[in-house]
């Protein structure tokens, strides 16, 4: 592989490493599996990046790409974290203004998200991201009215489960 | 609030993660180094496995007590010092697995190929003196049972035709197999090269 592309994509990956946290964030429930994720997202992107022809922005394709590995992934290793202890599932969440309520809150709401299945998550992940319905529909090749109908689905399931864990 | 909504507050302000520097990405990427260690190990002991059953399966010749007491010695010996190249694979595919930098894992990637040559020296130089005086001792023996007095030259002169040929298809073996897998590994170890170099210029 030509070394300059290497730099390149290096580089390119330092900037927008959050995009791949963050993914690892709704995927995965300790720092162990996140390291992996991640190890695993840098190696995807970096075999796909020579077909990477800048048509969209480098963030855009990296993040299509990191969300695919970590279906797939969740998908062949049945990476399940439905076993996950609620209180074990935080990750540092840091504010602005520390406000333990809302803190406990976040922390069941992560766990509640990763208790979805992979293709919801990346739903989640769009949908925190704000991407539009007409983006969803084509990262996950499914219609954009059923990628309403999933995500108004997730919602409910959301607000369930935290109903149920007497939360938000 | 709905839940999801709560967490979009929040999502862009969370930025507490760990920060991975270019060094770590670029051990990522050359990850393949440990996968291929990895299989170097796997073989090496597929290897030691089949031909100690090769072994055992061999008939056994009708040495006396001291040849006997001197081939358990060189048995010995020999196994010892497979044992010592397996422990050598797997060290290296740990520290591979695990190093965190990129100077590391070029170090430890000579550090391989530098074992893996050794080792397929090794066998083949064992191998070959193995079976050249397994060989030319039987031509011997089975002369000296004859009362055969003239040297079995001929008898010689094929048996090593025949030794040239296994040594031959021994090589063909080894860098059918090793090579392969240690070219491989000096393939990322100049990608890694001009990656440094790259970066200095």
């Amino acid at each position: 592989m030509n070394p300059h592309l290497e730099i390149e994509f290096v580089e390119l990956l330092e900037e927008n490493q959050n995009i791949l946290h963050k993914i690892c964030k709704l995927y995965t429930a300790d720092m162990e599996s996140h390291k992996d994720l991640f190890q695993e997202m840098v190696i995807q992107l970096w075999h796909s990046y020579p077909k990477f022809k800048g048509d969209s922005k480098f963030s855009t394709w990296a993040y299509r790409v990191s969300l695919n590995t970590a279906i797939s992934l969740y998908r062949t290793k049945k990476r399940s974290i439905t076993t996950v202890d609620w209180e074990d599932s935080l990750h540092n969440i840091r504010y602005e203004e520390y406000d333990p309520q809302q803190e406990e809150q976040l922390k069941l709401l992560y766990a509640a998200v990763r208790q979805l299945d992979d293709i919801e998550k990346a739903l989640v992940y769009m949908y925190l991201e704000e991407k539009d319905y007409t983006e969803i529909a084509e990262t996950l090749g499914i219609s954009e009215g059923n990628a309403r109908v999933k995500m108004n689905r997730i919602k409910t399931k959301i607000r369930n489960m935290l109903h149920e864990k007497g939360g938000v | 609030m709905d839940g999801l909504d709560l967490l979009k507050q929040h999502w862009d302000k969370d930025q507490n993660f760990p920060k991975i520097d270019k060094e770590e990405i670029r051990r990522m990427l050359h990850k393949s180094s440990s996968s291929i260690v990895k299989w170097i190990f796997i073989i090496s002991i597929i290897e030691l496995i089949l031909g100690t059953l090769f072994s055992l399966s061999m008939p056994i010749a009708p040495f006396n007590e001291t040849e006997t007491i001197v081939l358990n010695i060189v048995s010995v010996m020999f196994y010892l010092v497979i044992l010592y190249f397996i422990t050598r694979f797997f060290t290296l595919y740990r520290k591979i697995k695990v190093n965190d930098s990129v100077k590391q894992l070029m170090e430890n990637i000579i550090r391989t190929r530098r074992v893996g040559q050794s080792y397929i020296k090794f066998n083949i130089i064992i191998f070959t003196l193995a079976f050249m005086s397994g060989g030319i001792y039987g031509i011997l023996e089975s002369a000296n049972k004859d009362g055969d007095p003239v040297l079995p030259t001929f008898a010689i002169a094929v048996f090593l035709c025949i030794t040239a040929l296994f040594v031959a298809l021994l090589i063909f073996f080894y860098r059918l197999i090793y090579g392969r897998l240690l070219r491989k590994l000096k393939k990322n170890y100049e990608e890694l090269i001009e990656l440094e170099d790259g970066i200095k210029e």
